[in-house]
């Protein structure tokens, strides 16, 4: 069998499937055979991969390319996650002509990078060479310390998306004035320099301060905002304080929070899976679709000006009512708006935008909304009810002349109760409204026989939980 | 995917002829020819299906009667295999092959060769495709070198790309003709 193989001679579909079958660093190291081999990758190579480069201080030898002889440039795919780990690669012009030729190569991006101090520059490197953000980027170096300039630049201007860990000692006296990117998991590892109010301006899943320091007082501050819609996407937040008094964390909100004493767990998809014993949960209770329509009715407020435009409050007694009106109907009603007892029906709503335009009355302050399927043409259809109100619109800042007994909202341009959780805005939630205007779980209707379908958000894992020392 | 193999005579009801470049004739089973795309559209556009039609011999020009044998042998192997899935062809990375298809394949590369071009002419997507994830597999963990001898590369690369070493060159490369690509190439496309 020592007959050779004409590969670079095969029909281009053959040439296509072999490159595809074949290993990232089999494909380098036929790029590395001749100049043909190279551009007929380049050329062929079409199946997606996670391109992610690592750099690091470990010198694990995996494989040289042929022919280069002075310096070990070795690359390996990750057996696991399949991705390149290069190492031992110190200079900055070995290793961006290593990752440019990859990624030219397999036309790829980088998704990640973990890098340490002598390759910082990766951080402006990369931005300057994709305008896709990057997947992750992982920092991992505790034998030096970053300056001030360089622990700025990598929280201020690294544009991971999905993950970014710091685990490195922050500069002395470090202080962030910016606003955090959104990032679905955070870990920083010196966390003593994150106040409360870098982490009010944070948006992330996975939130991980170590050596914080955080006070009682600052903990309470951030429970509170959350419970009020901040940090919409949490799931799991962990402030490592030290000395903690629990009951100066839960100020005003110890009658909802209820102490538990089994051994919880929660799965991280980033990164770990703590496991939480005694505690207190605190659930936050609110409806998806009053904040989605508060969203749109805060863009409206602002659209035109009105100033004294309420939010509103996801009442699902008011589901009923809907129904109700809905048993009166054949099969599936026309779209149309039903005033009745001082409440406004709104049936067979097509869309979201109708939706908000529905519901653009300034005075109404609360709704519900419920999605049914009837046996006519098996299509699901919306329905919403609001209070009626005849309430003028009146002009000038959104916000600035709420009536008695309503604040500004925090988003400045809707009108809540004062100290009512459940009116609140939430940010960035605007995805959630797929899954309030086309529920993924539907029910099957006959007729007139109508039943609701989930439209209120208690998910018990959206709970914050503070992770506190022994000392409780 | 184990299979039986009932064995079947063809009869002319049920099998066409089909002549190699060297002037044999092989007498296939419909039920085989469904294997390949080629033939079972050759098959249906002149409805050699049907017990009432002339079966003219089909001349395949671009195969021997040597890869007409070794076809035949996979499509008797595979006759009871449910159909090729297209989806499988692009994504399957395993390098794990039943111990049948190895021995198959044990064959030196130019007839591996001729086979695949036999396979893609003949339109045999199984067997296309376990060949090149066979040819994929033996490139695997090989050094550039390593794979130059494997696939008859002859090297085009003047100087080694990081250190400058010169690597052998020869100006006789089959290869000649191609476009020069650059070391440092331009950011893949976003």
């Amino acid at each position: 069998m020592t007959s050779p193989f004409h590969l670079l001679r095969m029909p281009s579909v053959a040439l296509k499937l072999i490159i595809d079958s074949m290993e990232l660093n089999s494909l380098i190291a036929l790029s590395f055979a001749s100049r043909k081999s190279h551009s007929v990758i380049k050329a062929h190579h079409r199946k997606p991969i996670n391109g992610r480069i690592h750099t690091s201080r470990d010198t694990p030898l995996v494989l040289s390319f042929s022919g280069h002889k002075k310096q070990e440039v070795p690359i390996k795919v990750d057996p696991v996650e399949g991705y390149l780990k290069a190492f031992k690669i110190d200079e900055v012009d070995g290793l961006r002509t290593l990752i440019v030729y990859v990624t030219s190569l397999l036309n790829i991006f980088m998704l990640e990078i973990s890098f340490c101090k002598q390759s910082i520059w990766l951080v402006d490197w990369v931005n300057s060479r994709q305008r896709a953000p990057i997947h992750s980027a992982l920092f991992v170096d505790r034998e030096e310390q970053l300056s001030e300039e360089q622990y700025l630049q990598v929280l201020r201007d690294c544009t991971a998306s999905v993950k970014k860990w710091l685990y490195t000692d922050a500069p002395p006296n470090f202080r962030y004035s910016e606003k955090f990117r959104k990032i679905d998991c955070l870990d920083i590892i010196d966390g003593k320099w994150v106040t409360i109010d870098n982490l009010l301006t944070m948006d992330g899943i996975d939130i991980c301060l170590e050596s914080s320091s955080l006070t009682n007082t600052d903990l309470n501050v951030f429970l509170k905002h959350w419970l009020a819609g901040g940090c919409p996407r949490l799931k799991f937040f962990l402030a490592r304080t030290g000395t903690v008094n629990i009951l100066e964390v839960l100020t005003d909100l110890l009658e909802d929070a209820v102490f538990f004493e089994q051994r919880r767990k929660y799965t991280s998809p980033f990164r770990f899976t703590p496991r939480l014993k005694r505690g207190y949960d605190i659930q936050r209770e609110d409806g998806v679709t009053a904040t989605m329509i508060n969203k749109g009715r805060g863009k409206f407020a602002e659209k035109h000006q009105l100033a004294n435009m309420n939010a509103l409050v996801y009442n699902k007694k008011l589901e009923l009512k809907i129904l109700e009106q809905l048993s009166l109907t054949e099969g599936c009603p026309q779209p149309s708006i039903i005033s009745h007892k001082g409440f406004d029906n709104y049936l067979n709503v097509k869309n979201d935008n109708s939706m908000i335009d529905l519901l653009s009355g300034v005075g109404i302050t609360s709704m519900a909304c419920i999605t049914t399927k009837c046996s006519e043409n098996g299509e699901d259809f919306v329905s919403i009810i609001s209070d009626s109100s005849d309430s003028p619109a009146i002009s000038g800042t959104p916000g600035s002349q709420c009536s008695d007994g309503r604040t500004v909202a925090f988003d400045g341009n809707l009108c809540k109760v004062k100290n009512n959780r459940d009116g609140y805005v939430r940010k960035n939630l605007w995805d959630d409204m797929v899954d309030i205007i086309i529920p993924k779980k539907t029910i099957y209707v006959k007729k007139t026989e109508y039943r609701v379908v989930h439209v209120k958000v208690s998910a018990p894992s959206i709970k914050p939980y503070i992770i506190i020392p022994s000392t409780i | 995917m184990s299979c039986e193999e009932p064995t079947t005579s063809p009869t002319p009801e049920n099998n066409i002829t089909v002549v190699s470049s060297d002037g044999k004739e092989f007498l296939l089973d419909l039920k085989l020819t469904e294997q390949s795309e080629t033939l079972a559209r050759l098959i249906s556009n002149f409805e050699y299906d049907r017990t009432d039609v002339k079966k003219d011999p089909v001349p395949l020009g671009n195969i021997t009667s040597a890869q007409m044998q070794k076809i035949i042998e996979w499509l008797q192997h595979h006759r009871y295999y449910p159909k090729w899935e297209q989806n499988d062809i692009h994504y399957s990375t395993s390098f794990t092959f039943e111990t049948w298809v190895e021995e198959y394949l044990n064959i030196p590369n130019n007839e591996m060769f001729e086979l695949l071009n036999a396979a893609n002419y003949l339109n045999i997507p199984r067997l296309f495709s376990t060949i090149c994830r066979i040819m994929a597999s033996r490139i695997t963990g090989k050094s550039a070198e390593q794979i130059r001898t494997v696939l008859n590369i002859k090297t085009d690369v003047k100087n080694d790309v990081y250190t400058g070493i010169p690597i052998q060159e020869d100006s006789s490369s089959s290869e000649d003709g191609m476009s020069e690509i650059s070391l440092s190439p331009s950011p893949p496309p976003i």
